[in-house]
């Protein structure tokens, strides 16, 4: 799992080069994969050229970062719920313990 | 600085409409102008994407063209569903500097041509491209916000639905709205699924519409005295709260302080209200309720047109409907007819009104404020 940390204290999920809060360069950085659900929802209007439904976790990584990504299914799907996020078919799925 | 004033104003009527982008327009224009022809000096045009929802690209000389209008200098302003509230920001810096004297401010979209699929990918451009690349759309992003909000302050379901309800009386009220006709809270919660908790009748409509408002720096009964407006991070990812949004907070500070006005002093306020979750964020944001507290007003009636801050009158996006270029104006246009006694059926007495206009997922806002004078 990969973040970039900025000089300024602030961490995003994935890689990004200009720091969104101060614009400054940033250092990718590797972690653990540990993550924790803030929220969730299950789409059913998706955009053309997506199958519904998708189901959609906004999880907080352990280094505190948020990241979008989806789950497999809704079971056990609930706040605060902790699991891993994992990296298959080009997309982040959440994976709960 | 030149004071900055409204003369005319006038909309279409809202909703699925059969005429092309520029015949709406031209309707807003016509409508709006109530003695002899006004004469100004510029055009602004508010629209968000006219490119992919109706094939038109160089708006802005099209619609000059259109309306016999050709010479005057224009200009198309996009700023996602703030394009109508930023056509008129721009405008008005226009007649504050003392460059023109009277300017047209029109803004409209046309969508209800595309299938809603085709639609709903136009609007998912809206967000970061990691975001969107998960399928998310804005009302996917929305329903993230509500269960979040639902955790944090127990907002129950039932509730949500009463934002629907009562924007949807006002629209019974409003001859430009998209819809009049009354729902109750059972219809909103039968309502087809879109992205849970968030039901068909959560969610602003796809609609075709216009408006059309002249600036000036002749003194009139209704004075601009207030525009903030200000951004925030394109990614829900980067936010630091997913219950309360700064872009509001912050343009509604600037607006407060360019107008020597607290919250407190707003009479009556339209409010993006895309989803029913934002009427009860946005007013929270604006500083008439504390956080949590936007529901408690809601159920309350507080924002009712009886109520102590009467939120929505014209029926809100929820019910008016949500051309998106155009819904900045046409809250402009409510709160005008609200300082000056026109509402009719739904007017409330007000002489301090406040307009919030979200761009993209609550990331780049504008907040107005009008007053008599």
């Amino acid at each position: 799992m990969k973040s970039s940390i900025c000089k300024c204290g602030k961490i995003v999920a994935l890689n990004r080069k200009l720091c969104p809060y101060c614009g400054k360069p940033m250092t990718t950085i590797e972690h653990e994969n540990e993550a924790e659900v803030l929220t969730y929802t299950t789409l059913f209007t998706v955009p053309e050229g997506f199958n519904a439904p998708i189901f959609l976790v906004l999880v907080k990584l352990e280094n505190g970062a948020k990241l979008l990504c989806e789950s497999k299914n809704e079971n056990n799907l609930r706040i605060g719920k902790k699991g891993r996020v994992i990296f298959e078919n080009k997309k982040y799925y959440f994976v709960g313990k | 600085m030149a004071g900055v004033y409204i003369s005319d104003i006038g909309m279409t009527k809202f909703g699925r409409r059969k005429e092309s982008l520029q015949n709406l327009m031209y309707e807003a224009y016509a409508n709006s102008i109530s003695g002899q022809e006004p004469q100004f000096d510029a055009v602004f045009v508010g629209c968000m994407n006219p490119d992919e929802f109706v094939g038109d690209s160089n708006l802005a000389t099209l619609i000059v063209d259109h309306l016999g209008l050709y010479q005057k200098p224009s200009v198309r302003i996009d700023n996602a569903p703030a394009s109508g509230s930023a056509a008129f920001e721009q405008a008005f810096f226009s007649v504050a500097s003392g460059h023109y004297k009277n300017v047209l401010v029109l803004a409209g979209e046309k969508m209800s041509n595309l299938p809603t699929t085709k639609t709903t990918r136009i609007l998912s451009k809206l967000i970061d491209k990691y975001e969107r690349s998960t399928g998310a759309t804005m009302p996917a992003l929305a329903a993230l916000v509500t269960r979040r909000y639902m955790h944090e302050y127990g907002l129950g379901r039932e509730e949500l639905a009463q934002a629907a309800v009562k924007n949807h009386h006002n629209g019974t009220l409003n001859p430009y709205a998209q819809f009049q006709k009354e729902i109750t809270v059972e219809e909103v919660l039968k309502s087809k699924m879109i992205s849970d908790p968030l039901r068909l009748y959560d969610c602003a409509s796809i609609s075709d519409g216009a408006c059309a408002v002249i600036l000036t720096s002749n003194k009139t009964d209704v004075k601009v005295t207030g525009i903030g407006h200000a951004t925030d991070f394109l990614s829900l990812q980067y936010r630091d709260s997913l219950t309360s949004f700064n872009a509001t907070k912050i343009a509604a500070k600037r607006a407060y302080e360019m107008a020597k006005k607290k919250p407190k002093d707003i009479d009556v306020a339209e409010v993006h209200d895309a989803f029913t979750i934002l009427e009860i964020v946005n007013p929270e944001d604006l500083g008439f309720y504390k956080p949590g507290e936007g529901v408690t007003a809601l159920i309350n009636g507080k924002t009712e047109l009886s109520g102590e801050l009467p939120i929505n009158t014209s029926g809100g996006l929820k019910a008016r409907g949500h051309p998106v270029g155009a819904t900045g104006l046409a809250q402009i246009c409510e709160i005008v007819w609200q300082l000056r006694g026109e509402a009719e059926k739904r007017q409330v007495k007000a002489n301090i009104g406040l307009c919030h206009n979200i761009g993209g997922f609550v990331n780049n806002n504008i907040v107005t404020i009008l007053e008599n004078c």
